[in-house]
């Protein structure tokens, strides 16, 4: 079972497709949950994801407005996707009744 | 970066050297990406420096490095390096309060002077080689958590005697005539004889060498050193020998009523770091060799 910032990074990741890289997926966090996501969290929970096998991240190309470093890109695994749609159709079960619930 | 390289970007610039390569990328590219303040990239940088050696600790290698290089070794040089500036802090103050240039005449001041001279420099160099070996070892040990370790170790060295209130006295001479340039002289030999050849070490086994024969050569001067400075070593410890060899007694033991001899595990503590530096360069040297053919 994934833990909620794992799943958040899965499906920011997804969302973002070919550039799910880490700033991106910091970005698309930070907007989705109006907190703030630190760079340490970010990359520990990378690691531990990709240790999982969930996702697959590699050193892309430098690029200028980087100042010349290469950024690390993510992409989510068919094992990453299984485990994403698992978590989320927990969280509609288990929310199905409750009062902040979407109809 | 992407930043101006204001004062506070330039503290990110160099906490992020700390990291391994493709993290410092990631990061750094991150940073130069934002528009967050120097501030805050540095409260980020440093956060995540911390849970990346954090995770590091999980492994053996840093405590190891921790309970048999930095605690004993640290603990060591930070004594040692204090008995060795006290006396070279007392050779100074007699010197420059008793003596003067023309006693270089005569033959008995002149080799007492230069005896002091050569056993200052033995005790200096004996500092500088333990420290260069103690840090190679912690760097081969340690690898990626060679800061957090190091970190450690200079806390170690420079803490090592804050609690002891036994410092060394010369008899027959006040205390207070040396003491104090002691003090002084004890952090600059910390951090130029102690500190700085350790860091100089981690840099040495943390380079890929092909040759490994300078690290080789600093280990046996180091083996040797230590005999040659045995008995100042041993000293350091019990407060009782100086810089001076001490005379053996009627029974023909040297020691002090204080003395808490057997004391000689001191020098091979002392030089372990050396004996790793020749097995580790054996060691490459063996890998590296061509396989025979069958």
């Amino acid at each position: 079972m994934l833990g909620e910032f794992e799943y958040l990074m899965l499906t920011a990741a997804a969302r973002l497709g070919d550039e799910a890289y880490g700033a991106a997926i910091r970005q698309e966090i930070e907007e989705a949950t109006g907190a703030p996501c630190s760079i340490g969290a970010l990359y520990t929970t990378l690691d531990r994801l990709e240790r999982k096998g969930l996702i697959k991240t590699w050193m892309g190309d430098p690029t200028p407005e980087r100042g010349g470093r290469p950024k690390r890109m993510v992409r989510v695994t068919a094992a990453g996707t299984r485990a994403a749609a698992s978590f989320y159709k927990a969280v509609i079960r288990v929310s199905q009744g409750v009062s902040w619930a979407i109809r | 970066m992407g930043h101006p390289m204001t004062f506070g970007w330039r503290l990110v610039d160099r906490v992020c050297r700390l990291l391994e390569r493709d993290d410092r990328d990631a990061v750094c590219g991150d940073l130069a990406e934002s528009q967050m303040s120097a501030w805050r990239a540095l409260r980020e940088v440093v956060g995540f420096l911390l849970r990346r050696q954090a995770a590091l600790w999980l492994e053996w290698r840093p405590w190891a490095a921790l309970v048999t290089i930095a605690i004993p070794l640290g603990f060591l040089l930070s004594v040692t390096s204090r008995w060795f500036a006290d006396g070279t802090a007392f050779h100074l103050s007699l010197y420059s309060r008793t003596g003067d240039w023309a006693y270089l005449a005569i033959p008995g001041w002149r080799r007492d002077f230069l005896a002091s001279a050569a056993t200052a420099t033995l005790m200096w160099l004996a500092l500088v080689a333990w420290s260069w070996t103690a840090g190679f070892a912690l760097g081969r040990v340690t690898r990626r958590a060679w800061w957090s370790v190091t970190a450690l170790f200079a806390l170690v060295v420079v803490l090592g005697t804050l609690a002891s209130t036994t410092t060394g006295t010369r008899e027959g001479y006040a205390i207070a005539h040396f003491r104090p340039i002691g003090l002084y002289l004890t952090a600059v030999m910390r951090m130029l004889l102690v500190l700085l050849p350790a860091l100089y070490g981690i840099d040495a086994a943390r380079a890929v060498r092909r040759r490994p024969w300078s690290t080789v050569v600093v280990a046996v001067a180091t083996v040797a050193l230590t005999a040659l400075s045995e008995k100042a070593l041993e000293g350091s410890l019990i407060f009782g020998w100086g810089v001076v060899r001490p005379q053996p007694g009627p029974d023909g033991i040297v020691g002090t009523a204080d003395d808490l001899r057997p004391l000689w595990w001191l020098s091979f503590v002392m030089a372990w770091p050396a004996v790793f530096v020749l097995a580790n360069a054996t060691l490459t040297r063996v890998l590296r060799a061509p396989l025979p053919s069958p």
